[in-house]
């Protein structure tokens, strides 16, 4: 902690201001060298293999206009949503229970870890002879993906809290609850942000898995189609919405960061 | 009322990590009187401050705060010496933090008043880090205060400050907790001085496992905010007696880095 005297007044900060500008420059003249990239890539490709950015974009462009991609995105967006959102309270609820009370902790971490390391994939046999082939096998598969880095980092987290802090909300009488809500969980944010950021990814990636493995719908089983009809500019405009999905993702989730974590200022 | 007995300890030792920590203390503390305890470093003071916040439970021996078993909660705070703000909390929710049992509006209203009484009332809305750590030390003091407790323990609270801050907070702690119906407190410091301006009784504890070695009253005149006891005639030789007892202590403790193998 810093012990420098300065007599700063409250809500006193450095403007921030001048930075958003060029980073923004910087990722619209990466993405520029992307898409240049991407039509050399395609121009040297024999036909009907591979689609150039404009063709992409003229597809992505029908699809929407022909409303053939909402029930798609609609499906996808459903089963990512419930199963990530799920993964998410489970996830921080165990971790929080293993990291506070030792026992269950100890019982537990190993196995968590186990099945952390086991291909998910390797469950989907089994998902599907449980629950069948419909929303609730496609939540349980991208559930099973987010939930173990956002249990073990809530775990992490936890156990990480600062001994003192909790010593010091004990003396005021406050009980495990109080601890836990105000003085433990605000601790371990940058764990949990970044378990719910792993998940979150990963939980993209099984829904996708889901689709195409389970009954096909959603954007996975458009891939499906497309790429068996070798539509490659419809395939690549699909692929093109699932990368929107994570961006949009990760930075609402960088922004929330942002917000809970305004008391460390900017540094 | 004053007179009668608010803290007690019989007979009070404590293990930690099977060692001998604290051994067999006694002491009493009536309402309202300020107790300095000093002593080598490791000798085992912030463990007897845990035992009478009911942090620790002793191995044997009783402990009664206001005739009952101590229970960590709003009656007794505690101030300790690395200030221990909740940094994700502006200086107001951190004193809020010990008022749980207020509603909403008497709470915030107890906040204002104390952070007032600290000179901190400008800075309610700041975040821990913006501030110097004398004032965020006063903010662990308001933290403590806040709930009017009767029984106030401090850590060396003001072992990590500059010398002018500490005057300053020494001072204020007088003034803040000197009234007629101040807390009773336990200050557990290591600075001889601070100990003689603070104290209506000097415990002096042995190196570890801690021993009460010797009790000195101090009666120097209060209130002592305003008539400052180190002009006091008397202060110059009590000063040096608990010197020359903490340094015979210290020398002849075989654990000691100052173990000067008996020679003393
Ligand atoms: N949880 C613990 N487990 C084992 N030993 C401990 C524990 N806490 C403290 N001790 C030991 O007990 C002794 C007394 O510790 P304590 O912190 O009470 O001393 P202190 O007088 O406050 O020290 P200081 O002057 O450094 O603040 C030390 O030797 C310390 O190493
Ligand atoms: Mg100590």
């Amino acid at each position: 902690m810093a012990e420098d005297a300065r007599a700063v007044g409250p809500r006193q900060r450095a403007s921030t201001g001048a930075a958003p500008l060029p980073v923004a420059a910087l990722r619209l003249g990466f993405l520029a060298l992307v898409l240049l990239v991407w039509w050399l890539a395609a121009r040297a490709a024999p036909a009907g293999l591979f689609a150039s950015p404009a063709a992409v974009a003229r597809a992505l462009a029908r699809l929407l206009a022909e409303g053939r991609i909402w029930p798609a995105l609609g499906q996808s967006l459903t089963v990512y949503l419930a199963g990530t959102g799920a993964a998410v309270v489970t996830g921080i609820a165990l971790g929080a229970l293993m990291g506070m009370i030792r026992p269950v902790g100890q019982m537990l971490d190993i196995y968590v870890h186990g099945l952390a390391a086991t291909p998910r994939v390797a469950f989907i046999p089994l998902i599907i002879v449980l629950l069948g082939l419909g929303f609730e096998a496609k939540i349980l598969i991208v559930f099973l993906g987010a939930v173990m880095p956002i249990v073990l980092n809530a775990y992490a987290g936890v156990r990480a809290a600062d001994p003192d802090l909790v010593e010091m909300a004990r003396a005021t009488g406050a009980a495990r609850g109080r601890i836990l809500a105000h003085v433990v969980l605000p601790g371990a944010l940058p764990y949990l942000v970044a378990g719910v950021r792993i998940g979150a990814t990963i939980g993209l990636i099984n829904t996708v898995v889901a689709e195409l493995y389970t009954a096909v719908s959603g954007l996975g089983g458009l891939l499906a189609l497309y790429g068996s009809r070798f539509q490659m500019a419809e395939y690549l405009a699909v692929v093109v919405v699932l990368a929107a999905i994570g961006v949009a993702m990760t930075e609402g989730l960088r922004l929330a960061e942002r917000r809970m974590l305004r008391w460390r200022g900017s540094d | 009322m004053r007179d009668a007995v608010h803290l007690s300890l019989a007979g009070v030792s404590l293990t930690l990590g099977g060692r001998p920590v604290i051994d067999r203390i006694d002491l009493a503390a009536r309402r309202g009187e300020t107790l300095v305890v000093l002593g080598p470093s490791g000798c085992g003071k912030t463990s007897l401050l845990r035992l009478i916040a009911g942090l620790l439970a002793p191995d044997a021996g009783r402990i009664t705060v206001a005739g009952a078993a101590p229970v960590p909660g709003v009656a007794t705070a505690m101030v300790f010496q690395s200030y221990r703000l909740l940094p994700w909390k502006t200086v107001r929710a951190n004193v809020a933090f010990a008022l749980p049992h207020l509603g909403e509006r008497e709470r915030s209203a107890r906040v204002d008043r104390v952070l007032a009484q600290v000179g901190l009332g400008r800075f309610a809305d700041a975040w821990p880090r913006e501030l110097s750590g004398g004032m965020q030390q006063r903010v662990a003091l308001a933290r403590a205060l806040a709930p009017e407790p009767e029984l106030l323990l401090m850590d060396e609270p003001f072992a990590a400050l500059d010398a002018q801050s500490r005057e300053l907070m020494q001072a204020e702690l007088l003034r803040l907790t000197g009234g007629g119906a101040g807390p009773t407190v336990v200050f557990v410091t290591h600075s001889v001085d601070e100990a003689l301006v603070l104290a209506d009784r000097v415990l002096l504890l042995s190196p570890r496992p801690a021993r009460i070695v010797e009790e000195l009253p101090v009666t120097f005149p209060r209130p002592r905010w305003q008539h400052d006891p180190r002009e006091a005639p008397g202060f110059a030789e009590l000063r040096r007696h608990l010197w020359d007892r903490l340094r015979a202590m210290v020398v002849s403790d075989p654990n000691s880095d100052f173990y000067r193998g008996g020679e003393s």
